[in-house]
C-alpha cells in the first residue's frame, strides 16, 4: 500500500455523524443564549468558531499516524504534568479555583488536554504488556499510578469532575484489558472502604453537592436550585417539547449556566423525549463506532488508543445527562459538542481525529 | 514453557462484547430516565414550568470602607438614585400624558423618554433605565406624583464615593464596573455584568476583601416574571473594611504644604514604619472615575503629561541628589575610607582624569571635614570619598539602608528604584563601569533612581534609635462592617543598620547642623519646639551644554531640577521622617522643598494625637 492510501480510508460515516452532532448542538446553544436580556448572545458565533478550529485540528490528528503516538506517549504525558503542576503553583495568587494556564495571549486547561494523553499513555504502557490478561496486581499497578498521578493533581485544583474523568479514562483501558475476579473483588471492596477517607478528602463545597443532590431541598438557592430547576425544564418538555426558542426556564432565566453544563436541560425543554432521543442515540451511534474502530485496529496499541479515547466521550456523555437529568450530583463537566467552551469542542475533534487516523490506517503495515 | 500452557487470554471478541454491554446499559439507564421525566411525570412538571414562581436573585453586598488611621473614612459607598420604567406597566392611552409629565420632572426630551419606552430592548416587563443619578428636588418631584406615573420606579443604586476628593487620589485607586472581557475570564467567576471591581491603588490591591460576597433571594414571580415576593433568602456578606495608617488631617496639611506644584511628600513613623500621609501631585478625583468616564475624558486623564495617575510618592523615580551622601557618608565611615577628622580642600571643582568636576558652590567650601560636608553638601568631598569607596561599596551600603528595593508597602506598585553596581552595568549596559561615574553617584547622580517614599524610608532607617529599618506599611488591618478587627497587619523590620553608634551620632549631628548651622542649606525646615534634622538635594534632570551655568528661570521647567528635603523629628527623640520631592522646581531643595518640610512636621506637632496612636500599638517595636 501507498503511504497516502489512508487518504481513501477515511471514514466519512464517522465524520457526518460528528458534523451532524455538531449542528444540533450549535441550534440548541443558540437558543440557549437568546436570552431576553441578550447576555449570552454571541456564544454559538464564538462556538461554531472554535468547532472550525477543531476541525482543522482534527485533520491533522488523521493525517498525522497514530502510530507516532506510542513513541511520544511518554513525553506528551509528561508534559501534560508539567502543565498541571504549573496551573497549580500560577493558580496560588489568583482567586478560587485555578484550571487554566495564560501563555501570552492564549488560555488553555491542561486538565482537558490530560484526558487525551492519559488515554495515550494508558494505551502505551498496556500495549507492552508481555503478560496475558486477566491482569493482577502485577500487571497494573503502572497504569493505575499513572492515571492516578494526574487526578490527583486535577483534584487540587479543584476540579472533582475532570479529575473523576482522567483516572476513569485509564480505569477503561485497564478494565478492557481484563482484571482477574479476585483482585477486581478486592477493588470493589477496596473502593467501598476507602470511601469515608475519599469523602473527607473532598472540599466542602464538593460535600456540599453531593449532599445536595441526595436531598436538593437542603440548598435551594445554590446547587440544589440548579437540580430542581434542570429537572422540571427537562421534564416540561414532555414527549415533542415546547418549540424551538419557546422554552420558558430558559427564556424567563430560571435555570442557570444553560449555555454549558446545563445545555442538555434546554434540549430536553424545548424538543422533549423525541430530540433528547435522537441526540442520545446519536452519542450512542458514536461510541459505539468508536468501539468498532478498536475491534478492528490492526496493532494493540490501536486498539487500546481508540477504547481509551472512545471511554472519554461516553464519560462525559453518560455524566453530563446524569447530572441534568438529576441521577447524578453536579460535578461540572460538559455535554461534547453541546456546551459553550473552546476546550472542549478542542478535546472532541481530537478525539474524533485519532479514531480516523486508527480507521484509516487499518490494512497499512509498519511505520 | 509452551505458550499453550498459560491460561488463555480473554477471548478479544467477549471482551469488546462486555464493552457494547456497558455503553447500551448506561444509555438505557438514561433513557429510561427522560423517559421517566419527560412522559410519566411530565405533565407534571410542565404544570411546575407553567407555574415557576421561583426564582434566584441576587443580593449585592456593599463594598467595605477605607478609613484613616483615626477612623475617618476616606472611601465609602452611598446611595444613587435612578429612574426606572417598566413598559408593561405603562397604559398606552396615557403615554403621551405621561412622557410630557416626566420630561418636564426629569429636564428630560420627550422624544427620548418615548424611545427608552418604545425603543427595542429587553422582555417588557423588565425596568429600564430613564434617568440615572437623580437629584434630591427630581426624587421628591417623583415621589409626589408617583400615582400620576404608572410605571415609573425609583431605584436605588449603590455609587463608591470619595468623601476627600483628590486628596488620596493614586493611593486609593477607583473602582470601575467590570468589562466583558474580565467576566469571561474564570478568575472573575464570581463577578456578574454590573459588579463594580477595583481597579487601580488600594481599591484594586485589597479587592478581595473590600468585595464581600453577594447573597441570594429566591423570589416568587408572576407569569410575566414581576416578583412578587422574598421566600427565602441569603443575606450578602459586606465587603471588609481597610484601616489605613494614613493620617488624614496629616495628609491633607502636607499637600496643602506642597501647594500647587507637582510633586510629593511621603511622610513614616520612625519607629513602626507606618506611612502617615502619601501625597502625589497633581492628583484625580476617582469619584468622578467611579461615575465612570467617557473615553475621551479617560484620554485625556491618561495622556496628561503631569501624569495625575500615577502615585509620585512610590512610583516617582527620581535621583536622590545630595539626600543621597547621607549614604556615602555612612559607607566612608563604617569602610573605614575616612575618619570624623578627615578633610578635604574644595576650591570649587574636583578634577578627576583631566576633567573637572564641580561643586554647586563656585567659590568653593575651603577645608571641610565630613560633618562640615555634609552641613554645607560640598560635593567635592563627596567625590573624593566616592573614588575612595568605589562604586561597589556604594552600592552595597545603599542596598543595606534601603535603596534600589521597595519598601515593602501592602500595595502594588511600588517601584524598586535603581542603585548601580559595575555588575549592573555589564548586564543593564553591555558597558564596563567607568570611574567617573562612581564621582555623580557619590552625590546622588548618575544612574541612582529613588522613590520619594524610600528617602524617607531612609531618614527614618538613620533617625531610629537603635538603627532598626523597618518596612514601611499603609494597611494596619481589615476589619468587618460592624468594625471588629478581622486582620491586623504585623509591623516588621527590614533589617538592621550595622553602623557603629559614633559614625550614626556623626551623622545625626550633622544633619541637624543643616538644620541649625549658620551655613547650614535646611534652615528654612526649622520647627519651633519641635527640632528638625535633614538634608537637602538638587537633582539635575538633564545636563545640557547649552544650559549649563543657566539661571533656572530662563531654562523650560520640563528641563529645571528637582528639589529634594528628606528629614526627621524631633532631632532627640525622632517620631517621624519625612522626604520632601517638588519636580523643577528651579530653585535649591533648601529654598523649596525644606519650607514644605516645615510644615508639614508643623502638622505633625500641632496635631499631637498619632504619636499617642502610634505609643499605644501592639509592643513590637523596640523602646528604649
Amino acid at each position: 500500500m501507498s503511504r497516502r492510501a489512508w487518504l481513501g480510508q477515511i471514514d466519512y460515516g464517522l465524520v457526518g455523524l460528528v458534523l451532524l452532532l455538531s449542528g444540533l448542538g450549535l441550534v440548541v446553544l443558540w437558543s440557549a443564549s437568546h436570552g431576553p436580556d441578550g447576555e449570552v448572545a454571541g456564544h454559538a458565533a464564538r462556538q461554531l468558531r472554535w468547532m472550525a478550529v477543531g476541525l482543522a485540528a482534527m485533520l491533522v490528528a488523521l493525517a498525522l499516524d497514530y502510530r507516532h503516538l506510542d513513541n511520544w506517549a511518554v513525553a506528551l504525558y509528561l508534559v501534560h504534568l508539567v502543565l498541571l503542576a504549573a496551573v497549580l503553583l500560577a493558580g496560588k495568587t489568583s482567586m478560587g479555583a485555578q484550571r487554566w494556564l495564560q501563555l501570552g495571549g492564549l488560555r488553555f486547561q491542561p486538565s482537558e488536554f490530560m484526558k487525551i494523553a492519559m488515554a495515550i499513555m494508558a494505551a502505551h504502557v498496556l500495549s507492552r504488556e508481555a503478560a496475558p490478561p486477566p491482569y493482577g496486581v502485577r500487571q497494573i499497578w503502572k497504569p493505575a499510578l499513572a492515571a492516578l498521578v494526574p487526578a490527583a493533581m486535577i483534584l487540587l485544583q479543584p476540579d472533582l469532575g475532570t479529575a473523576v474523568l482522567v483516572a476513569g479514562v485509564g480505569g477503561a483501558a485497564i478494565l478492557f484489558q481484563g482484571l482477574r475476579r479476585r483482585l477486581l473483588a478486592v477493588l470493589g471492596a477496596g473502593v467501598v472502604a476507602l470511601a469515608p477517607l475519599g469523602w473527607s478528602m473532598l472540599h466542602d463545597y464538593q460535600r456540599q453537592r453531593i449532599l445536595t443532590f441526595l436531598n436538593p431541598e437542603r440548598d435551594p438557592l445554590g446547587a440544589g436550585y440548579h437540580i430542581i430547576q434542570s429537572k422540571i425544564a427537562v421534564g416540561s418538555g414532555q414527549v415533542l417539547g415546547k418549540g424551538f426558542l419557546q422554552g420558558t426556564q430558559v427564556r424567563l432565566q430560571f435555570l442557570p449556566e444553560r449555555h454549558t453544563d446545563f445545555i442538555f436541560s434546554v434540549l430536553g425543554e424545548e424538543w422533549g423525549l423525541a430530540g433528547c432521543g435522537l441526540v442520545l442515540l446519536l452519542y450512542a451511534l458514536l461510541i459505539l463506532w468508536g468501539i468498532d474502530i478498536a475491534a478492528k485496529a490492526k496493532d494493540p496499541f490501536g486498539r487500546l488508543l481508540a477504547v481509551g479515547v472512545t471511554s472519554i466521550l461516553f464519560f462525559h456523555v453518560g455524566v453530563n445527562v446524569g447530572m441534568v437529568s438529576g441521577l447524578l450530583p453536579v460535578v461540572g463537566v460538559p455535554l461534547p459538542l453541546f456546551s459553550y467552551g473552546g476546550s472542549s469542542v478542542l478535546t472532541t475533534y481530537v478525539i474524533v481525529g485519532i479514531l480516523l487516523s486508527i480507521r484509516a490506517r487499518r490494512f497499512s503495515r509498519g511505520l | 514453557m509452551i505458550p499453550g500452557m498459560l491460561p488463555a487470554p480473554l477471548p478479544l471478541r467477549r471482551r469488546f462484547l462486555w464493552c457494547v454491554v456497558a455503553v447500551l446499559a448506561v444509555f438505557g439507564v438514561l433513557g429510561l430516565r427522560l423517559l421517566y421525566l419527560q412522559v410519566l411525570e411530565g405533565s407534571r412538571y410542565r404544570y411546575l414550568s407553567e407555574n415557576n414562581r421561583i426564582r434566584l436573585e441576587r443580593v449585592l453586598a456593599p463594598r467595605g470602607m477605607i478609613l484613616d488611621r483615626n477612623g475617618e473614612i476616606l472611601a465609602e459607598v452611598r446611595a444613587t438614585f435612578d429612574a426606572l420604567v417598566i413598559p408593561a406597566e405603562m397604559p398606552r392611552g396615557e403615554r403621551g400624558r405621561v412622557y410630557a409629565h416626566l420630561a418636564e420632572t426629569l429636564q428630560m426630551d420627550p422624544e427620548l423618554i418615548a424611545l427608552v419606552v418604545e425603543g427595542p430592548g429587553p422582555a417588557r416587563w423588565k425596568p429600564r433605565i430613564l434617568d440615572r443619578r437623580l437629584s434630591r428636588p427630581e426624587m421628591a418631584r417623583l415621589e409626589v406624583h408617583r400615582l400620576e406615573l404608572p410605571g415609573v420606579v425609583v431605584q436605588a443604586t449603590p455609587v463608591r464615593f470619595y468623601p476627600f476628593a483628590d486628596l488620596l487620589g493614586s493611593v486609593l485607586g477607583y473602582v470601575g464596573e467590570i468589562s466583558g472581557d474580565e467576566l469571561r475570564q474564570p478568575a472573575y467567576a464570581e463577578y456578574e455584568a454590573g459588579d463594580a471591581i477595583g481597579r487601580t491603588g488600594l481599591e484594586w490591591a485589597w479587592e478581595g476583601e473590600l468585595r464581600g460576597e453577594a447573597g441570594g433571594q429566591q423570589v416568587e414571580v408572576d407569569v410575566r416574571g414581576r416578583k412578587l415576593q422574598v421566600l427565602a433568602e441569603r443575606p450578602a456578606r459586606p465587603g471588609r473594611n481597610v484601616v489605613l495608617t494614613i493620617d488624614r488631617r496629616l495628609q491633607q496639611a502636607a499637600a496643602e504644604a506642597l501647594g500647587p506644584a507637582a510633586g510629593a511628600v511621603a511622610v513614616v513613623s520612625v519607629r513602626s514604619g507606618d506611612v502617615l500621609a502619601l501625597v502625589s501631585r497633581p492628583s484625580f478625583d476617582p469619584n468622578v472615575l467611579a461615575r465612570g468616564v467617557t473615553a475621551e475624558e479617560w484620554a485625556a486623564l491618561s495622556a496628561d503629561p503631569l501624569h495625575p495617575l500615577q502615585n509620585r510618592a512610590m512610583q516617582g523615580l527620581y535621583p536622590p541628589a545630595s539626600t543621597f551622601k547621607v549614604v556615602t557618608a555612612l559607607a566612608g565611615l563604617a569602610e573605614g575610607v575616612v575618619t570624623p577628622l578627615t578633610r578635604v580642600f574644595c576650591s570649587g571643582a574636583y578634577t578627576f582624569a583631566g576633567r573637572p568636576y564641580r561643586c554647586w558652590k563656585k567659590t568653593g567650601h575651603g577645608s571641610v571635614n565630613l560633618r562640615e560636608a555634609l552641613i554645607q553638601s560640598c560635593d567635592v568631598y563627596f567625590y573624593q570619598l566616592g573614588i575612595d569607596l568605589g562604586i561597589d561599596a556604594i552600592h552595597r551600603h545603599s542596598l543595606a539602608l534601603g535603596l534600589g528595593k521597595p519598601t515593602g508597602l501592602d500595595m502594588q506598585g511600588e517601584k524598586a528604584g535603581l542603585v548601580p553596581s559595575k555588575e549592573w552595568k555589564r548586564r543593564a549596559r553591555g558597558e564596563p563601569w567607568y570611574t567617573g561615574e562612581t564621582l555623580s553617584v557619590a552625590i546622588g547622580q548618575g544612574y541612582l533612581l529613588s522613590t520619594p517614599l524610600q528617602i524617607a524610608s531612609l531618614m527614618a532607617g538613620v533617625a531610629h534609635p537603635d538603627g532598626v529599618r523597618m518596612r514601611s506599611r499603609i494597611v494596619s488591618g481589615t476589619e468587618d462592617s460592624q468594625g471588629r478587627p478581622i486582620l491586623e497587619a504585623g509591623r516588621r523590620e527590614a533589617g538592621r543598620l550595622e553602623y557603629r553608634r559614633a559614625h550614626l551620632d556623626l551623622v545625626r549631628d550633622a544633619l541637624r547642623g543643616v538644620v541649625t548651622s549658620e551655613r547650614g542649606t535646611g534652615r528654612r525646615s526649622e520647627v519651633t519646639d519641635f527640632p528638625v534634622a535633614g538634608k537637602t538635594g538638587t537633582a539635575q534632570v538633564v545636563k545640557l551644554p547649552a544650559e549649563a551655568g543657566l539661571p533656572q528661570d530662563l531654562i523650560p521647567r520640563e528641563h529645571r531640577d528637582h528639589a529634594w528635603f528628606a528629614c526627621y523629628a524631633p532631632a532627640h527623640d525622632p517620631e517621624i521622617a519625612v522626604a520632601v520631592l517638588v519636580e523643577h522646581a528651579g530653585e535649591g531643595g533648601g529654598a523649596v522643598a525644606a519650607p514644605v518640610a516645615r510644615k508639614v512636621v508643623e502638622a505633625y506637632r500641632d496635631l499631637g494625637s498619632q504619636r499617642h496612636a502610634g505609643a499605644k500599638a501592639p509592643g513590637q517595636e523596640p523602646r528604649l
